[in-house]
């Protein structure tokens, strides 16, 4: 009786809580519908890969501008990691839920664009307003946004790597930074290993020993070999197969091995990098641009600067990679291609474009974009006049092979992190990445 | 209503009767089928394709192609042997502690017993990545509070490389994900012990059995069927959890953390070779069967609730 007494009770608050279940659903799918009502207004999403606070609320601020501006359409920004962002958008694009418009580097472009995933830009881009204004730079790396010979995204600016420097402790060392404007890679590994003092926790070398950072030795080894392709010979030997390429990966890799840079950085990524040159663990940090802004916040002014890339003192021109930060692409199964364009159109403008490198710390994809003050002083100053110089070349990275990214992201640092961790020769290593390259170009070029 | 109509009646009402269990069974099934055994078919299906996403025009069966890859693979050994090491590790010392507090939880009665205990369960509510971040803060070779304890206790010289040394890598992961399910063994085992009639420990007690004896006699075959099932799933989950690895030291260095469920989710996002990885998913489904299957036998389950 008592018991039965007790579920009597109970039966109230029971009732409770079944309304309650059936209320929140209820009020979201109103309040949803009435989201929707407004039918002048069409909302794009928008998936940005490579989230900062300060990027965010760069998009954000872009974001108000244009829809002050554009009052039919809203943008929705979502973001997702960067270290994430490849596997993220490779899944979105195989389940058809990419949203409306993304941004993405030349490994996620190549890898959603060849099946179909992305719609095709090349109407839209020939037809930009601003054409003409567009840097050599952008148009010498056209294939890098283009896959199958078509384009697939429009750049949004450029990025190509510096080498950031603690000025205090180059001074500490004896450097003068006017003797460095010009180095070379050999005066930078000098650099790197007079600036180590483990008994200080004091390295040389934000190294990125994890994902991509193949990439680094990739652009030294070109600049080495004077070349600018990865397969230079038209033959399925790469670079990684020229009898001078072991050499060259032991001299890299002495960054580590030698102990210039922390153990842990076997394993780092972007973020952790970053976060060694700023919280002052190491003294130089080869980055882009954008990594400005966040030195700018974080570190004291005068304690650092950013020197050009180094050079192979006997090439007849330097080859290095630059390339886009974060093409903006349309997916393939975007219902609302047309606003989506117009705020792609809107971004790529060269006042807003101008903003958005200014603050975002990119390179502007138009002339009069680089021609402006902010890049003709600072630290912004060297970057902008590499771009510049008649002096370098492009190198291309091989994106006619589909498992590009794949080596550059688990097959390259896999074996590297072999090497690194002393369970494998730098000959055994090379020998692996070589015939790796063979092989895919083999597979995906000549279709043995 | 003829005579003759009677047993064709009756006959139909037999029938009916005879359908009605498979009639109920069949929305359960049909749930089954839908979500269970097609994906199931459809993984076996794609394990026998060369399927990459890259190359979606270059789709066909090429045996066991993949099979042959994947136990080719020289990664993949290394990875079953951290498997083995991540399971074993995490689930034996996740039970023993768990245990631990069940029993020191169980009976006891002080002042603030109910935060206390929550505090203690407070782990299990915490998301895997966020323990991630913070152990691999707390295994940071320079900044590290391990490093820096150890030091201080003149237990170490240098700094230990714990998130980039192939010989350290998987203790972090190990710690962080021993520290997450200790509650759950906790909670399973706490509530199992409460549900032991009180008669039957007095008894034991009025008989002269120790301590022990109650334990080993009395409380844990009591309490078997649910360390058997614990037990299963904990090393179900544990097998196919990767989140913290991937935090802390992302696999590497050179897989000398990886684990299966991690190899498989890099193999198959980073290269988009979905073929290999269904062989390798189901792999792991297999190894798993077997596990369950063998168990099960050897823990004589069906039999584990009579005293």
């Amino acid at each position: 009786m008592h018991e039965r007494g007790n579920v009597k009770m109970k039966k109230p608050k029971v009732f409770l809580l079944a309304a309650l279940l059936l209320a929140v659903p209820a009020f979201v799918a109103w309040s949803g519908s009435g989201a929707c009502s407004a039918e002048s207004v069409t909302t794009i999403s928008f998936l940005d890969v490579m989230p900062s606070p300060e990027r965010t609320a760069l998009f954000h601020d872009l974001i108000t501008e244009f829809e002050a501006g554009h009052p039919t359409i809203k943008v929705e920004y979502t973001s997702v990691p960067w270290e994430e962002a490849y596997k993220k958008l490779v899944a979105m694009g195989a389940s058809q839920t990419l949203p409306d418009i993304i941004t993405c580097d030349v490994g996620i472009l190549q890898s959603l664009a060849k099946p179909g995933w992305l719609l095709n830009l090349d109407k839209q881009f020939n037809s930009l307003p601003f054409k003409d204004d567009l840097t050599v730079a952008t148009l010498a790396s056209k294939d890098s946004f283009s896959a199958m010979g078509k384009v697939y995204a429009i750049p949004d600016g450029y990025l190509c790597q510096g080498i950031f420097v603690r000025t205090d402790w180059l001074a500490d060392a004896g450097y003068k930074l006017d003797d460095l404007r010009h180095w070379t890679w050999d005066q930078y590994f000098e650099v790197n290993k007079k600036l180590t003092d483990p008994s200080k926790n004091r390295f040389g070398c934000a190294f990125r020993g994890g994902p991509n950072g193949g990439l680094r030795f990739f652009e030294y080894l070109g600049s080495m070999l004077e070349v600018t392709s990865a397969f230079p010979n038209g033959n399925d030997k790469s670079i990684y197969s020229d009898p001078r390429a072991v050499d060259y990966f032991k001299k890299f890799y002495s960054l580590y091995t030698d102990g210039y840079a922390p153990k842990d950085s076997i394993n780092w990524g972007f973020k952790e990098m970053v976060q060694g040159f700023v919280d002052g663990q190491c003294g130089t940090l080869n980055q882009t641009p954008e990594v400005t802004v966040t030195c700018q916040k974080e570190m004291v002014d005068g304690t650092w600067t950013v020197l050009p890339q180094p050079v192979n003192p006997n090439a007849k021109k330097t080859s290095f990679v630059w390339g886009y930060s974060g093409a903006y692409a349309i997916s393939a199964h975007s219902k609302n291609a047309k606003p989506a364009w117009t705020f792609i159109e809107w971004l790529s403008s060269s006042k807003t474009n101008l903003e958005y490198s200014t603050r975002f710390g990119c390179l502007p994809i138009y002339k009069s974009g680089l021609k402006d003050p902010f890049f003709q002083k600072g630290v912004m100053k060297g970057y902008a006049d590499a771009l510049l110089d008649p002096n370098i070349q492009y190198l291309k990275q091989p994106n006619e092979l589909s498992q590009w990214g794949y080596f550059l992201a688990e097959y390259n640092k896999n074996e590297v992190q072999k090497y690194m961790a002393g369970q494998q020769t730098a000959e055994q290593t090379m020998a692996n990445l070589s015939k790796w390259m063979t092989d895919q170009y083999d597979k995906d070029v000549l279709h043995k | 209503m003829s005579e003759r109509d009677f047993p064709k009646k009756q006959n139909a009402v037999r029938l009916s009767r005879r359908r009605e269990p498979y009639i109920l069974l069949a929305p359960a099934l049909l749930l089954i089928l839908l979500f269970l055994t097609y994906p199931l078919i459809y993984s076996v299906k794609l394990s026998l394709l060369n399927y990459n996403l890259l190359t979606p025009g270059d789709v066909y069966f090429n045996n066991f192609g993949n099979y042959t890859k994947l136990f080719a693979s020289q990664e993949l050994w290394i990875i079953l042997r951290n498997s083995l090491i991540w399971v074993i590790t995490v689930v034996s010392f996740q039970f023993l502690l768990g245990f631990c507090i069940a029993l020191l939880l169980n009976g006891s009665r002080f002042k603030g017993k109910g935060i206390y205990q929550s505090v203690i369960f407070l782990p299990w509510a915490m998301s895997c990545f966020l323990i991630g971040l913070i152990f691999k803060g707390l295994f940071s070779q320079y900044n590290g509070f391990v490093n820096i304890a150890l030091m201080k206790l003149g237990l170490i010289s240098q700094p230990l490389a714990w998130l980039s040394s192939v010989k350290l890598s998987m203790v972090a992961p190990i710690v962080s994900m021993i520290w997450y399910g200790v509650p759950f063994f906790g909670i399973m085992i706490l509530a199992a012990l409460q549900s032991i009639p009180q008669e039957v420990i007095e008894s034991a007690d009025i008989d002269g059995a120790g301590y022990l004896q109650r334990l080993f006699k009395i409380v844990i075959p009591y309490i078997k069927p649910t360390i058997i099932v614990t037990l299963l799933l904990r090393v179900i989950w544990v097998f196919n959890s990767s989140d913290t690895i991937y935090v802390t030291t992302g696999g590497g260095p050179a897989n000398s953390s990886n684990i299966l469920p991690l190899y498989i989710f890099n193999q198959a996002y980073y290269s988009m070779d979905f073929g290999y990885g269904a062989a390798a998913g189901l792999l792991m489904m297999v190894l798993l069967g077997v596990y369950a299957f063998v168990y099960l036998k050897a823990t004589r389950y069906e039999s584990a609730g009579d005293f």
